[in-house]
């Protein structure tokens, strides 16, 4: 059957709305239908996970919707009952769960955008008193905005007012339309439109935060502008990710502001001339710094993400042991975030932040040192601070394929573990190295370089992640103190899990051959050689 | 999704109340609804202040289709259309003789609707007819309005019977109790005598003026008097028939 017509428009002011309304009433028989006063809260990650994926996840009186960008319900609506939600666990078991559920993961739902809307409807009537066509009247206020309205006069609602067809009046659509073309602007008249209004107001856009690295660079750079962009981009990742961190919303802010930090490390060595000596110096070993304190809290929520996928493993007479061990491990892990966010309170962090900060946003003039460096002395011009940009991503990708390579080609089925875990270092400076200077290259090359290299990563990235479990949960038995029921609960636990990962281990091992057999084709080596 | 005959072979058992009410109570719980108004009498269509295309007729419903789809009018409520009665209705009976497949026309062209609306409420004009044929072959459920009295339970067995013959399941037929006076004998009998029965809903629809006072507020009674008695007992009913719904599908 054929859609229904409707079309929205916005307005400039509540006056505008009002004298809109009067001149229907002149013209037609108008019912009015009392005010309602809602409030409208937009859901997603931080990392707009769903918004990603063309969804609209809000709180409209009370329940919570799953929306299409139009604002057609993709699952049935949930009952909050004045509940607040922040993980897909905490809903209960619905439609609405299992479709977010894969979506967000371990992030958390975050109020996006609230706003207090008042809607009142203006009902055009026939003779016969029958609604032929529905105009919804709408006023929204940033949430709390309201409040704070006697004292700024000038904050001025958004207004806006939405005419949809009554099946079958056809006809009396197209008359009210013409009568409204005078007032305001037309808009889309769907729910993404009423987010984007939403964030317009507090000057933000959806997707405002992605954990993807995107710069872009010109090839005619010179190599501390370029440099400097990198870091900048890297620097304001981390301080996104700061509030989320000490708040302790969800694991990965935490993660993110860690990549962020070893990206701007791996920079720091691999670009090592482009910037003074000193200043390199100075904020690597700040930069190390940042790894460490950050280091604890991450390798706890790496375990306890991996509950899920632990208890899997084990036959359930063993699981019993498995929530001894995380429920100790969650009680370390508050120790820690404690000290984390000492640590991000700190003047020294702090410090290290605005110092990085204000050398960053510093004019290129290599020669003047002052400012951040004050204690210094003026340093030597470094060789490839004017050097262009291309020409020094061209030499350090080259050097670091050619290292993956080299090292990758050497490992043999008897090559020790360490082996491995050097070549996994190597791959993600690689990696970073495409990352940062993919903008000068084609986009198409740079996604399959990028993607072979990521399968060798995985491979990698999973043998190592298996063996530090192994050690971490060798430790904890070490640590472990006998001779209680509790303890012995948690040993079989524990080692049933070292088993398992060992086996696990063993296959992955297996199957780095042929994976890199596949990074290192012959194909692969020569779009390297053609693109670099 | 499911397509709802109300139906009797008696007129004034209160029908179209019935057809008004829990259409509007689907619609109110979400459900797309459409109700066909087949009584050329057009009193659903009246409560909804609809009427009829000029152009439109009994054979350009029964060709269904586009002309059938450009006739369905949005009523005042939410996910609530109307397909109104044309007085030319009177005559869908001969018409209906008059075609192929006679008996399994209203089926084909309601069945397309399907894809627009969850559920699909048949008004129907009393009388067993052709159309009546259709109406029972169309139908998921085929609900009885039923004054409890003698002479219905006359009727009601004539339509079992006729049922019987035209090998139609009996299984869609529900039994509502309708315009209900507890202060009478007869109805209280009545009732009991078909208490415990299959397909007898449990709840049933007093006789009660917010019920009569809809021809003046030209309102279903749940929306203008939602917390009246007669606009609970609508609401429980719509509950009782929508487990019913699940239970045949």
């Amino acid at each position: 059957m054929k859609p229904l017509a409707q079309l929205s428009r916005q307005l400039p002011d509540p006056a505008t709305l009002e004298e809109l309304a009067n001149k229907l009433k002149q013209k037609y028989t108008v019912q009015d239908t009392p005010t309602q006063t809602t409030n409208l809260n937009f859901y997603d990650s931080f990392d707009w996970r769903l918004y990603s994926k063309d969804i609209l996840c809000f709180e409209q009186h009370n329940r919570l919707y799953l929306t299409d960008l139009i604002g057609c319900e993709l699952t049935p609506s949930l009952p909050l009952a004045g509940k607040k939600i922040r993980f897909h666990q905490e809903l209960p078991v619905s439609a609405l769960q299992e479709k977010i559920k894969p979506l967000l993961e371990m992030r958390a739902l975050l109020l996006q955008s609230s706003f207090s809307q008042t809607t009142w409807q203006l009902r055009i009537l026939n003779k016969d008193e029958k609604t032929v066509v529905m105009i919804t009247c709408s006023e929204r206020y940033e949430a709390g905005q309201q409040d704070k309205q006697n004292e700024q006069q000038d904050e001025q609602p958004i207004c806006s007012v939405r005419l949809q067809e009554v099946r079958g009046y056809e006809k009396w659509f197209q008359r009210v339309e013409q009568d409204l073309q005078e007032f305001g602007i037309p808009m889309p008249c769907t729910k993404e439109q009423e987010l984007k209004i939403a964030l317009a107001g507090k000057g933000r856009t959806p997707k405002d935060y992605t954990s993807k690295f995107s710069v872009m660079l010109k090839p005619e750079m010179d190599g501390l502008t370029a440099t400097k962009a990198i870091y900048r981009d890297l620097l304001t990742t981390m301080q996104a990710n700061e509030q989320g961190i000490l708040d302790d919303l969800d694991s990965e802010f935490l993660h993110d502001f860690r990549v962020a930090i070893r990206r701007t490390r791996s920079g720091l060595s691999m670009l090592k001339k482009v910037m003074e000596p000193d200043i390199t110096a100075r904020f690597a070993q700040d930069f190390r710094h940042l790894g460490k304190i950050t280091g604890p809290v991450r390798d706890l929520d790496v375990y306890l993400l991996m509950e899920e996928d632990y208890k899997a493993r084990l036959p359930e007479h063993l699981q019993k042991g498995l929530r001894y061990f995380f429920d100790d491990l969650a009680a370390q892990r508050t120790e820690e975030q404690a000290k984390l966010v000492k640590a991000l309170r700190s003047s020294e962090y702090t410090t290290i932040i605005n110092d990085w900060e204000e050398y960053l946003k510093k004019e290129n003039n290599t020669e003047d040192t002052e400012g951040a460096e004050k204690a210094t002395q003026p340093t030597e011009k470094p060789p490839k601070a004017a050097k262009r940009i291309d020409k020094i991503a061209n030499t350090i990708i080259q050097k670091r394929f050619q290292r993956v390579l080299r090292d990758g080609q050497a490992i043999t089925p008897d090559s020790p573990d360490e082996s491995l875990h050097r070549l996994r270092i190597q791959g993600k400076k690689l990696r970073y190295s495409l990352e940062f200077f993919s903008s000068l290259y084609p986009s198409k090359e740079m996604k399959y370089l990028i993607k072979q290299l990521k399968n060798l990563q995985n491979n990698l990235g999973l043998f190592n992640d298996l063996s530090v479990q192994q050690d971490m949960l060798n430790a904890y038995l070490d640590e472990l103190k006998p001779n209680s029921t509790k303890s012995q609960q948690i040993s079989a636990a524990i080692g049933g899990l070292l088993t398992n990962l060992y086996h696990e281990q063993q296959q992955v091992r297996c199957e780095f051959e042929e994976t890199f057999r596949c990074f290192s084709s012959g194909e692969n080596i020569s779009l390297y050689e053609k693109i670099i | 999704m499911a397509i709802i005959a109300i139906y009797n072979i008696k007129g004034g058992v209160g029908k179209t109340a019935t057809s008004v009410n829990l259409s509007y109570m689907s619609a109110a719980t979400g459900n797309n609804t459409l109700l066909c108004d087949l009584d050329p009498q057009g009193s659903s269509s009246y409560y909804f202040r609809v009427k009829s295309k000029k152009k439109f007729t009994a054979e350009l419903f029964l060709e269904g289709g586009n002309s059938l789809e450009r006739s369905i009018r949005g009523t005042d409520y939410e996910k609530l259309d109307i397909l109104p009665a044309d007085f030319s209705y009177r005559n869908l009976d001969i018409t209906l003789n008059h075609m192929k497949k006679s008996k399994k026309r209203l089926k084909q062209i309601v069945d397309p609707l399907k894809k627009d609306y969850e559920h699909i409420f048949l008004d129907c004009p009393p009388n067993i007819t052709l159309l009546s044929e259709n109406i029972f072959y169309a139908a998921d459920m085929v609900l009885i309005p039923f004054i409890p009295t003698t002479l219905s339970r006359l009727s009601f067995a004539k339509l079992l019977d006729f049922f019987k013959e035209t090998n139609i399941k009996k299984e869609k037929l529900f039994v509502v109790f309708s315009m209900v006076e507890s202060r009478k004998n007869i109805h209280r009998d009545t009732m009991q005598r078909f208490q415990g029965r299959k397909r007898i809903l449990n709840t049933f629809i007093p006789y009660v003026t917010d019920i009569e006072k809809m021809g003046i507020y030209r309102q279903p009674v749940p929306a203008h008097q939602p917390n009246s008695r007669a606009g609970k007992i609508y609401a429980n009913l719509w509950q009782e028939i929508e487990a019913e719904l699940l239970g045949l599908q």
